[in-house]
């Protein structure tokens, strides 16, 4: 009985580092995020992700639905017309060929955290993994 | 004697802030010698923009006589960039908001990639964009005109650059032209407080013609 709450209580303190260290990391993760978006996505998409009229498309949920598909996006850029909330757009989005998996990885979080309300990083693997999949250019 | 000076100190600083109220005239200036009523008087002859000729988003021509009578902020941009132009855009939007429907107001955006940006184009750009009719024009025409306006007449830099992204280097500027064609103030389209501060300018222009009427 003893050593089942000590384990428990062990366990507790396990966890909530574990949390901790994850949140720092998730934290990290949004600040290189925030200034990559800054650089090579608010132009368009602007600082708030609202977007502009009918231009470019505001990073609501309905653009954001896909997450392996964002990635691709950002790194092959869009080359033919979607549809987000109903609106039509066909401007190019233009690739992003210098930005590594890493930096990748941040601007999603970035993303995510701020306009999906996500708490969990994008990892490196997971961007790894879906540009294996991209379709071709 | 004291006070006499600090009468005149007060009615300089009157005589000043009255002046100020006008915006100064920018660019470079010359002055003529001319014979007024048999005697010589020295007139200054200001910077002007001479007359061009592009395409509008309708396909139409337009000239410097399109903007006779009007004030209008001048600009320069391209629909593919990715840097500045969207932000700039965003901002002259505001612009266009504040001064659709009056007359006296104009806007003329010019590109700088006018082998991609044909009217068409900047049709359907300006459509995505949310403005109709001509009050705001996006013209196109021939690339060395375009860009000897931007440098050497509204004193803004255009030109083509394959290192910058785009392939285009241009400045972020607005520039506000009044009835005279002359160049009244430079703006930075990038941020906030330039543009309010373009919106206020052209209250404060449209005010001096007001009051030259009256």
């Amino acid at each position: 009985m003893k050593l089942s709450l000590q384990l428990a209580s062990f366990l507790v303190v396990l966890i909530l580092a574990c949390q901790g260290r994850s949140a720092i990391k998730h934290e990290q993760y949004v600040a290189e995020g925030f200034t990559l978006f800054q650089t090579h996505c608010a132009n368009c998409h602007q600082r708030d992700g609202k977007g502009l009229e009918n231009l470019y498309p505001a990073l609501s949920a309905d653009y954001l639905k896909d997450k392996n598909q964002v990635i691709c996006w950002i790194k092959n850029g869009v080359h033919q017309p979607m549809t987000v909330n109903g609106k039509s757009y066909n401007r190019a989005m233009p690739a992003n060929p210098g930005l590594k998996e890493l930096e990748i990885a941040e601007i999603m979080t970035y993303i995510y955290a701020t306009w999906g309300k996500e708490t969990e990083i994008t990892t490196v693997e997971t961007v790894q993994a879906a540009l294996e999949k991209c379709p071709p250019k | 004697m004291n006070k006499l000076i600090i009468v005149l100190a007060l009615f300089s600083l009157w005589s000043c802030s009255g002046s100020s109220e006008r915006l100064p005239i920018l660019g470079e200036r010359d002055t003529v010698k001319k014979m007024v009523d048999g005697k010589e008087v020295v007139d200054t002859v200001y910077h002007t923009i001479p007359d061009f000729k592009f395409v509008n988003q309708e396909g139409d021509t337009v000239s410097a006589q399109n903007f006779n009578d009007k004030i209008y902020v001048a600009d320069f941009f391209f629909t593919t960039c990715p840097t500045i132009c969207p932000v700039m855009k965003k901002q002259m939007k505001k612009v266009y908001e504040k001064f659709k429907g009056e007359n006296e107001v104009a806007i003329l955006s010019h590109t700088i990639d006018p082998e991609h940006d044909t009217p068409a184009v900047l049709k359907e750009y300006a459509k995505d964009l949310g403005v109709s009719g001509t009050q705001w024009m996006f013209v196109t025409g021939n690339r060395e005109k375009i860009y000897e306006i931007g440098e050497k007449q509204y004193l803004v830099v255009a030109g083509a650059d394959s290192t910058a992204p785009g392939g285009y280097i241009h400045s972020g500027a607005f520039v506000l032209v009044d009835k005279q064609k002359r160049v009244r103030g430079m703006y930075n389209g990038t941020d906030e407080a330039g543009t309010q501060r373009l919106i206020a300018d052209i209250e404060r222009l449209r005010k001096e013609y007001k009051d030259e009427k009256q």
